[in-house]
């Protein structure tokens, strides 16, 4: 395959033209001006998989609430209509992914280091007092998925990346733009675009590697950033990279996060990372 | 209480008189400070102060502050893990911290006897 462009790359991937179709009903149903917690826990409800992976999310200490939540629509009445659908968003988008090669990434490893940087994203912003937090925890879990497009899209190429990464210890985004001309975040960016995903979301995954670089949602890309930057240090997983990326100081004053804040995020990342990841990968075939 | 032998990584404001240091003592690049073996004095704590050293490894003597003690790295997975920060400020104080909690998690994998990590 010669060198397509992101575009074109994404453009390629055929499987991925359009998400579930529970999520597009999902989006429906909260966008409907009348709709009730019950008509969305009605749309829900009728993918099993999709109601034991919310449920498990939502009773895990990812939230800490004191009683357990047996329901989706007591899930959705006490978490909001739209934070519901972004969690419900992140398990389609996950399990759209299902079943890849893994020739030259181990999927669960990269899975968890989406997850870890999902909750660290959303500390950070939490942390920062951002309103609706778990589109932070989307855009975490997301930031790596071009390189998902890259792997199974053009093999070759990523495979001749990773080599050159680990060869010349360079970070992986620039030995994939040496190779191919753009990185994984531009792949992500594309697929999120050609999903009408929001703005948003698409600049925190397009400039999680350049983050001084988004012009309009700075706060975003800097946040994934830096949520990118702690857990590949502390090795929640990879995605394919093998060194720690490089870390732009600006966008860690840009946030305001200050270094003795550091140990308490970790400290909450990990209290919280392994109930989400059990939540999140549950077999295809677990009991409701 | 019998004396055992153990380097403990202790934080700057943990450090008092008459402790031993268990390594050498050096300031930003390198600069000597102290020797292997040295008890602790005020100018030493003063030095700490004025170099911004944040952390220094001690003999382990006592065990009253035991429990805000961490053990010193085994050197190959501090390469290691050093190693991995190829595009990083090192002198970044946000890279230094996140490299000792790095260190301390290795620590408790190893105490633990685990490999896998997080």
């Amino acid at each position: 395959m010669g060198k397509a462009s992101a575009a074109d790359l994404v453009r390629g991937a055929s499987a991925l033209k359009s998400l579930p179709s529970v999520y597009n009903r999902i989006t429906e149903v909260v966008n409907h001006p009348h709709s009730s917690a019950e008509d969305i826990a009605t749309v829900v409800t009728e993918d099993p998989s999709l109601t034991a992976r919310l449920l498990g999310l939502v009773n895990s200490a990812f939230f800490g609430f004191p009683e357990k939540i047996d329901t989706i629509s007591r899930a959705v009445t006490i978490m909001g209509t739209q934070q519901l659908c972004d969690l419900a968003l992140s398990v389609a988008v996950i399990r759209l992914f299902k079943g890849i090669p893994q020739q030259l990434v181990d999927m669960e490893s990269f899975w968890r280091h989406s997850i870890a940087c999902g909750v660290t994203s959303r500390l950070l912003a939490k942390e920062r007092r951002e309103c609706n937090s778990e589109r932070f925890f989307v855009a975490g879990l997301l930031h790596d998925i071009g390189s998902i497009i890259l792997y199974v899209q053009a093999p070759e190429l990523a495979k001749k990346a990773l080599l050159r990464a680990q060869r010349r210890r360079e970070p992986l985004n620039s030995s994939e733009r040496k190779i191919l001309g753009y990185d994984h975040a531009e792949v992500g960016l594309q697929l999120l675009k050609m999903w009408a995903f929001p703005d948003a979301l698409q600049h925190a995954v397009g400039y999680h590697h350049a983050p001084l670089r988004a012009r309009r949602f700075p706060t975003e890309a800097a946040t994934i950033h830096i949520a990118d930057f702690i857990v590949s240090a502390l090795e929640f997983g990879s995605s394919g990279e093998t060194r720690v990326p490089h870390l732009e100081a600006k966008a860690r004053e840009h946030l305001g996060f200050k270094v003795h804040g550091l140990c308490g995020l970790v400290e909450e990342l990990e209290r919280q990372y392994e109930g989400v990841v059990r939540a999140i990968l549950l077999p295809e075939d677990a009991p409701t | 209480m019998a004396r055992r032998a153990l380097m403990l990584q202790i934080r700057r404001e943990l450090a008092k008189e008459g402790m031993v240091l268990a390594a050498d003592l050096r300031g930003p690049g390198g600069r000597f400070l102290a020797a292997s073996g040295t008890a602790i004095t005020p100018q030493h704590l003063r030095a700490l102060e004025i170099w911004g050293i944040a952390e220094i490894a001690i003999e382990d003597t006592d065990s009253e502050y035991l429990p805000e003690l961490q053990p010193i790295p085994d050197p190959a997975v501090e390469a290691e893990i050093c190693g991995r920060f190829v595009a990083a400020d090192l002198s970044d104080p946000f890279i230094e911290e996140i490299i000792k909690i790095c260190l301390a998690r290795a620590c408790q994998r190893s105490a633990e006897g685990q490999d896998g990590k997080g």
